[in-house]
């Protein structure tokens, strides 16, 4: 097919044929050249063919114009093709007729197609003469494309730009007055891309050039030219303001901020946008332009400003231009024009002082605006005027400041929010207006309690004066006259004292002013407080300053003797970071977001008092059943772990990722811990036990299981950990024994591989085997006579066992897995047919994975275990955290209407059985650890539904 | 050609807006609205003055009513039905559904509450509408053959356009009332960039410059706001249409973010009737409407509550909405007097109140006691806060839209006298645009510049297209390479010029055709003028001449003395010396680099120059010239474009005695 193809192609493409045929021959060279199951050599000789066409039928003006794009696609798709069809073209670009157009169109689309080569095949082929013969074409299209060329070309090629900057500096600047906008426009934004391009280099006199052309391209009829002039007129105010320090350019600057603001008035929404963007870049402007912008009145000449004091009447008009130009600009009908005005606004506030403060009675009405991203904006703005402290409000300004802290929308509050934390209010009323608006806010919406509390805090810090006055009046409410109605529900109260107890920190002598009282009252409020302030202070600290401050006794055993000083010193550098992070949210990720050793280790502080201190407790309950499980009250082992496991699920429920690791081990020590006593008491000599409960083979299997999921789950688990961890499966191994009071030479091994293992711990921490691991490893030490089982006393053994307290030290990693059966449960069954398999989805994530180990899914019903190798390259993500979703069959379906499956996801334990492996196909080589609660899985025979 | 603006009405006054533009035989009303002030003769603009005979429709090409205020259109049907125009109408959708309303409202009010002598009937206000045709923005109507006109979006109220007139190559614009600001329920004027000859703009506002309109919403909101958190109650008089759903708009969305749950209610049911109208109309409303109607329409009030008559006197705060404005009388005023009384309450005055109503009263200074008649006295104790807001543009909005249309001729209607004196002399001044608010009945003359369309051939376009011009790489006189700052801003400033040849024919209209285009349609040969001028040059010292020509000149003889003999002598070898030195010589002088040296003659541009060695050379000069030196010669020749540079050569020609003498000491 394509051979015959190929010969209809030069037939039809030979000399004789007339023009329908041979536009028929290019479709089929089309379809030769784009077919990617097409031989090269086909391609090849199709192209070659078409590029002699190219001279053969020069007078064929229709045929060599689609075969010139042709080729172009076929130089773009073959990228081997670009030197000889870049070469054809070439004669093309020199004709004055639209073949040119479709030449450069052609070049264009090579060199935008492939990487470097294709544009520096292209760019050769070009030099200054030609660049200019095309660009003066009396041809719009080749124009228009050649300027796109060239603009393109600019930053392409660093080295080596099709013209020179200087010479493309004229193409572009001639070509901006072109008869044609869309070229007006690309000419344009070529200046502008060429002017970015060479930066500074560009001279002053060429700047002004490109300056002028703008300022005549801003009254053009086309919109997208006057956006390109304004980007360009834009674009010289920065590369003049750059100049500054060479030459006086701030009339310059002044008259090109006019001009911009002429614009800012156009009737188009995009020439609007562009304009008062372009407005906030320009830097240096001169204060007397800036206050006329904000001011629809044309002001008069101001005595003793130098810059319109020298200013003609004529000039004088021509600054009328600005006015008021924010003014239109915040009251436009597109929230967007409203929006740009707003954010340039603040920029320029930057600038001079009387025009931060004329913008911001603009700016505090406009939080009235019906747009939300523009009151957005404008809180934006305000919270950035603060950081350049370009920020004075004043009392007219709060009631609609204040009123947004009561806003339906939860942003714009906490927006409000943020902006007011760095508010400096500078008289009484005005503070007592803010922190009532909190307390409304707090009233309203009690969900932000903590952002409030945290924002509170803030302006007691920033406001020491005035906040000693509140909290003075509140003493006088709490004092003798209170019978009791206080409170401490009352948010009122509550937003009062958190103000208070905020005094201190701002500064020692302040806290004498406070009323003692109040410190101690808000003590009730610690737990709430702390965690508003998170991050900043942690809870002892707080609570140390509060006791301190009330003249209570303190008792401080967390601590230490750690003084509020000390405190408020070691925090200060912290809650200087905490007010440039924009919103207390991320507060309490900060240790994400900003790498700062002192935040970092203010979270370890947190972390550790919140979540590692009451597990370390909970171990230690733990270690103190010890006793108690040796002399068989299992019962009182039973009802203590069981309120441990309660405390740490209560932990557990809103731990952070960091602890999870530290909550799963010791949740799985408990659990060992209680099956341990379980099987000591079936040990009991003259035992009782009762009927129904597990024998000990269950239980210790389960033991097994559990201390495996306790040495392979946790990587990284530290050596004390480890070792202790080690001798509960000693232990363990010693309870399986019990009944046959020997070892089998399996159990030797592993005793022996544990023991090893216990010594190279004890090596590497420098301590000393206990006794009971010493004593067994002298028990089962070789004899001489091998065939002599080792017979051991269990009970001898056991009496010697006396675990050291475990303790939670370092960090490690936990390995789980969450399995989930898809579109199943009890009500929703899947169908099987007998004897045949079942596919099951399942949603698999895993945790902590390494690509080296090796998982199984086990899959139970009755006595049929089916294992099934889980393949890592099925899931998505990293080692921290993969996911995926796996459909895995169950083969052995039972003849029967219904079953359930047991399901569980385990890990191959890799060093448990050292010397014997069981060689079994399709099942884990050694002993799994399981990583997940078991779960059902539910089935239904076809037809029995 | 001139225009020819007749001012019915809003001559140096607010009231009855109608101006007759005539342009170009064309005959165009623009607004045929009455005065509310006056209940005699002077309610309608004076038609008279169009027609003596009342032919209105042979007298008036069209009539455009640019919105439905009655003031724009309310003297429509006793126009159209009672004094019997019959020609076209045209008005924008809007304002074709709502002028009828207005017009029948008041025509009740006349009627039936003032017992006054109908002056049209309902079913003229039918009948008249029938005629009406509506348009829609920036839709190009061709009223007939020659004029055409346009409607653009006005802002001021639902409806609103300003109308664009064109007849031939006159155009103008009639703004009716417009604002420039867009409130929040209608955005902003918009109007193309266009040539005008005449603008008429509205200046009610001739003098004031209103600040951001977020501090009138402030004040209102914040007024309203602090009453209903007192368990006050708030009237708000409006007329029913605009006032009224741009203040609704801003309680009912200020409502929301606030999350107020205190009930707003719309009493009249003219008001009810109105917002439906906007809810059809939304894509003449503003673009935050726009927008936010493909969610919801936001002329669904959320907080908006149904209203009976029983709630005005429930307890707890509320706000409402009722007719008329001014609280002249129904049901706002009834409202007023239960409310007034109570200091809890609010009430919020329209910026503009006619005297004689209880808003103008309520406005001037704060009365205790209003007598409503001998028997009726309310106790005012409530609040007022009085509003101000405004649906027409500001002085600074003006002069932006002036600014931006730059016509050739202003004239001011629809304001008061001084201040559209003040804002003449704006106009005029910073502008510099002729500017006139001429007085009712009188008419303006505007001179227009008479425009002649030319056709211009293909290759003349193209050659304008081109842009040669603007690029000047290729000149020969500017190499790249020095190519300097300075050069590039002379290169680009210079205007762009295109060379043609008007050609006005008599049965063909007028056209432009390139220089050699010319000569193939007129079917001559080119004739090119070409000056010559052959004249001796003496050189003195001949001698030196011919040894720095070297041997070649063997036939030279030192006797020879006239210069006859002298042009014998001169062979080719000896002119090419002079012409060397010639050469030298000019390339100093006129600093041209671009000399082309031939082997027997220069050429500067068109400029020939060689010796001549014949002796009846027809350029020649027959003038003997006896001196002791040598005589050569020089014929020259260019063609006109180069005469300056030609005078420069023969001045430089005629110094080369000089030139000869310097010439081996420089060796």
């Amino acid at each position: 097919m394509e051979q015959f193809l190929l010969e209809r192609l030069h037939l039809h493409l030979s000399s004789t044929s007339d023009s329908s045929c041979r536009i028929r021959a290019l479709s089929t060279a089309r379809s030769l050249i784009t077919n990617p199951s097409s031989a090269a050599s086909t391609v090849s000789s199709a192209v070659e063919t078409l590029i002699v066409s190219l001279s053969h039928f020069s007078d064929d003006a229709s045929f060599l114009r689609l075969a010139i794009s042709l080729l172009a696609e076929a130089a773009t798709i073959h990228r081997c093709f670009a030197v000889s069809v870049i070469s054809a073209v070439r004669p093309f670009l020199d004709g004055r007729d639209h073949l040119a157009a479709d030449a450069v169109a052609a070049l264009a689309s090579i060199a935008g197609s492939s990487a470097e080569e294709g544009f520096s095949l292209v760019e050769s082929i070009f030099d200054e003469n030609l660049v200019i013969s095309l660009a003066t074409s009396p041809i719009f299209a080749v124009r228009s494309r050649i300027l796109g060329l060239l603009v393109y070309s600019i930053g392409r090629a660093k080295t080596s730009a099709i013209l020179g900057h200087k010479s493309l500096l004229q193409v572009f600047l001639g070509i901006a007055i072109d008869l044609y906008p869309s070229v007006r426009r690309s000419a344009l934004d070529g200046l502008v891309a060429l002017c970015k391009e060479a930066g500074v280099d560009v001279n002053s006199l060429a700047v002004e050039c490109c300056y002028d052309r703008a300022v005549e391209a801003l009254k053009d009829e086309d919109e997208l030219v006057r956006s390109a002039a304004v980007r360009l007129a834009s674009l010289c105010a920065e590369m003049f303001a750059a100049r500054e320090k060479a030459m006086d350019y701030s009339e310059q600057i002044d008259m090109i901020f006019v001009q911009l603001c002429s614009v800012a008035r156009d009737m188009s929404v995009k020439v609007r946008v562009e304009a008062f963007n372009a407005l906030g870049k320009v830097q240096n402007v001169s204060e007397s332009v800036l206050l006329q912008s904000l001011s629809k009145k044309v002001q008069g000449i101001k005595s003793g400003n130098i810059t319109l004091g020298k200013l003609d009447k004529e000039s004088k008009f021509r600054f009328s231009c600005a006015a008021g130009i924010f003014i239109h600009g915040i009251e436009d009908e597109f929230f967007e024009v409203r929006t740009i005005a707003c954010r340039s606004l603040g920029m320029l506030t930057k600038f001079s002082v009387q025009f931060a403060d004329d913008a911001l009675n603009l700016l505090m009405d406009m939080l009235n605006d019906d747009a939300e991203v523009v009151r957005l904006q404008v809180l934006q703005t305000l919270f950035d005027m603060a950081t350049y402290d370009r920020l004075q409000v004043q009392e007219k300004h709060m009631h609609m400041f204040l009123g947004l802290l009561g806003d339906f929308n939860a942003s714009i509050r906490s927006s409000a929010r943020k902006t007011l934390r760095l508010m400096k209010l500078p008289k009484l009323e005005i503070f007592k207006s803010a922190i009532d608006g909190l307390i409304g806010n707090l009233e309203t919406y009690p969900e932000e309690e903590e952002d409030i509390f945290f924002v509170l805090f803030s302006l007691g810090v920033d406001h020491r004066k005035f906040s000693v006055k509140l909290a003075k009046d509140l003493a006088k409410q709490i004092g003798p006259s209170c019978d009791g109605e206080l409170t401490l529900d009352s948010h009122k109260v509550a937003a009062v004292l958190v103000l208070s107890i905020s005094l201190p920190f701002a500064g020692e002598n302040f806290a004498c002013d406070i009323p003692p009282v109040i410190f101690s009252y808000a003590i009730p409020l610690l737990g709430r407080i702390a965690f508003a302030l998170q991050g900043v202070i942690d809870q002892d600290s707080v609570l140390a300053h509060l006791c301190r401050n009330s003249g209570m006794p303190f008792l401080d055993k967390t601590l230490g003797s750690k003084e509020a000083g000390q405190i408020c010193s070691s925090s200060l550098p912290v809650w200087s970071i905490a007010s440039k992070v924009s919103n207390k949210e991320t507060v309490s990720h900060m240790s994400e977001i900003l790498k700062h050793p002192e935040q970092s280790r203010q979270e370890d502080e947190y972390l550790n008092e919140e979540f590692m201190r009451p597990m370390e407790l909970i171990l230690e309950t733990v270690g103190e059943t010890w006793p108690l499980t040796k002399s068989y009250s299992t019962y009182e082992v039973r009802r203590t772990l069981r309120t441990c496991q309660e405390e740490l699920e209560m932990i557990a429920w809103n731990a952070p990722g960091l602890v999870s690791a530290s909550v799963d081990f010791v949740s799985q020590y408990i659990q060992v811990v209680q099956l341990i006593a379980e099987a000591w008491e079936k040990m009991q000599p003259k035992s009782s036990h009762d009927v129904g409960s597990m024998t000990l083979d269950i239980l210790v299997e389960k033991l097994e299981m559990s201390l495996r999921r306790m040495r392979h789950g946790f990587p990284g688990l530290p050596c004390q950990m480890e070792y202790h961890v080690l001798e509960l499966t000693l232990l363990a191994n010693l309870l399986k024994v019990s009944k046959a009071g020997f070892f089998s030479d399996l159990g030797l091994m592993k005793i022996r591989v544990i023991i090893s293992r216990l010594e190279s711990l004890c090596a590497e921490g420098s301590y000393k085997l206990s006794d009971f691991a010493q004593e067994l490893k002298g028990a089962i030490a070789p004899r001489a006579k091998a065939d002599v089982p080792h017979q051991i006393n269990v009970y001898n053994f056991l009496k010697l066992f006396n675990p050291q307290q475990i303790r939670l030290v370092g960090k490690f990693k936990n390995i789980k897995a969450e399995v989930q059966a898809l579109d199943n449960d009890s009500e929703n069954p899947l169908i099987y047919v007998s004897g045949l398999p079942v596919g099951i989805r399942f949603r698999i994530t895993l945790y902590n994975i390494s690509d080296q180990d090796r998982l199984w899914l086990c899959m139970v019903v009755g006595e049929v275990i089916q294992y099934v190798f889980l393949d890592l390259c099925q899931f998505e993500g990293s080692n921290e955290m993969r996911c995926g979703t796996v459909v895995l069959p169950f083969f052995a379906t039972p003849m029967a209407s219904s079953f359930v499956l047991r399901v569980c996801l385990g890990i191959e334990c890799p060093s448990e059985n050292v010397a014997f492996q069981k060689k079994i196909q399709g099942r884990p080589k050694d002993d799994i650890a399981l990583l997940c609660e078991e779960f059902n899985v539910y089935f239904v025979r076809i037809g029995d539904r | 050609m001139a225009i020819e603006c007749l001012v019915l009405g809003a001559g140096q006054e607010v009231g009855k807006s109608c101006v007759v533009v005539s342009i170009g035989g064309k005959r165009i009303m623009f607004d045929c609205g009455m005065h509310m002030g006056y209940l005699d003769g002077r309610r309608y603009p004076d038609f008279s003055l169009i027609s003596g005979t009342g032919d209105f429709d042979s007298a008036l090409t069209c009539i455009v009513i640019t919105h439905f205020h009655l003031d724009h259109v309310g003297a429509l049907p006793y126009f159209t039905e009672v004094c019997g125009y019959q020609g076209p109408i045209y008005m924008t959708y809007p304002t074709k559904a709502l002028a009828p309303l207005m017009l029948e409202d008041y025509r009740k009010v006349m009627v039936e509450r003032r017992g006054e002598e109908e002056q049209f009937s309902y079913a003229h206000i039918v009948e008249c509408m029938k005629k009406v045709t509506p348009i829609d923005l920036k839709q190009t109507i061709h009223v007939d053959k020659d004029l055409q006109i346009r409607a653009y979006y006005a802002g001021h109220v639902l409806g609103a356009a300003m109308i664009y007139a064109e007849v031939g190559n006159i155009a103008m614009v009639y703004t009716g009332d417009y604002n420039m600001t867009p409130d929040r329920h209608l955005g902003a004027a918009q109007i193309d960039r266009l040539h005008l000859d005449l603008l008429i703009t509205e200046s009610t506002y001739a003098t004031t410059i209103r600040d951001s309109k977020y501090a009138r919403e402030r004040e209102f909101l914040k007024a309203v706001h602090k009453c209903v958190a007192g368990g006050g109650k708030v009237l708000i008089p409006t007329f029913a249409l605009g006032r009224a759903q741009e203040l609704c708009i801003l309680l009912d969305d200020y409502w929301e973010r606030m999350n107020l749950k205190v009930p707003i209610y719309l009493s009249a049911g003219l008001t009810i009737q109105a917002n439906m109208y906007y809810k059809m109309l939304i894509g003449w409303t503003s673009q935050k409407i726009k927008d936010s109607y493909t969610i919801r329409n936001p002329f669904d009030f959320k907080h908006v509550c149904s209203f009976e008559r029983s709630l005005v006197n429930a307890p707890g705060p509320c706000v409402l909405f009722a007719t008329p404005g001014m609280i002249s009388g129904g049901f706002s005023l009834e409202v007023f007097k239960q409310w007034a009384p109570s200091e809890r309450n609010l009430v919020t005055l329209p910026g503009y109140c006619v005297a004689g109503t209880i808003g103008h009263k309520l406005m001037s200074g704060k009365p205790t006691r209003i007598d409503l008649d001998k028997d009726t006295h309310i106790d005012v104790r409530c609040q007022i806060h009085q509003l101000s807001f405004s649906p027409h543009t500001d002085s600074k909005g003006i002069m932006d839209l002036v600014g931006f249309l730059s016509p050739q001729h202003v004239i001011l209607v629809h304001g008061e006298k001084p201040k559209m004196a003040s804002l003449k002399e704006k106009i005029q001044s910073e502008l510099g645009i002729q500017c006139y608010y001429p007085a009712n009945n009188e008419t303006v003359f505007i001179p227009t510049t008479q425009n002649v369309k030319v056709d211009a051939t293909k290759k003349f376009i193209k050659s304008c297209s081109g842009g040669d011009s603007n690029i000047a790489l290729d000149n020969p006189c500017m190499s790249t390479c020095s190519l300097s700052g300075y050069e590039i801003s002379e290169l680009v400033r210079d205007e762009k010029l295109a060379e043609g040849i008007l050609m006005m024919e008599k049965t063909k209209a007028a056209r432009i055709v390139c220089e050699d285009e010319l000569l193939q349609i007129l079917g001559v040969e080119q004739h090119t003028i070409q000056f010559a001028h052959c004249f001796p040059v003496d050189l003195s010292n001949r001698k030196q001449l011919l040894h720095h020509s070297g041997g070649c000149s063997r036939q030279s003889t030192e006797e020879a003395s006239s210069h006859y003999v002298v042009a014998k002598d001169i062979n080719p070898s000896t002119s090419y010396t002079v012409l060397q030195l010639l050469q030298e010589k000019l390339r100093n002088q006129i600093k041209c680099k671009y000399i082309l040296m031939a082997s027997d003659h220069l050429k500067i541009d068109s400029v020939q120059i060689r010796v001549c060695l014949d002796e009846d050379c027809p350029y020649r000069l027959n003038q003997n010239r006896s001196s002791g030196g040598t005589t050569i010669y020089f014929c020259c020749s260019w063609s006109m474009r180069d005469e300056k540079l030609a005078k420069k050569c023969l001045s430089a020609i005629k110094d080369l005695d000089l030139a000869v003498q310097e010439a081996p000491r420089t060796e």
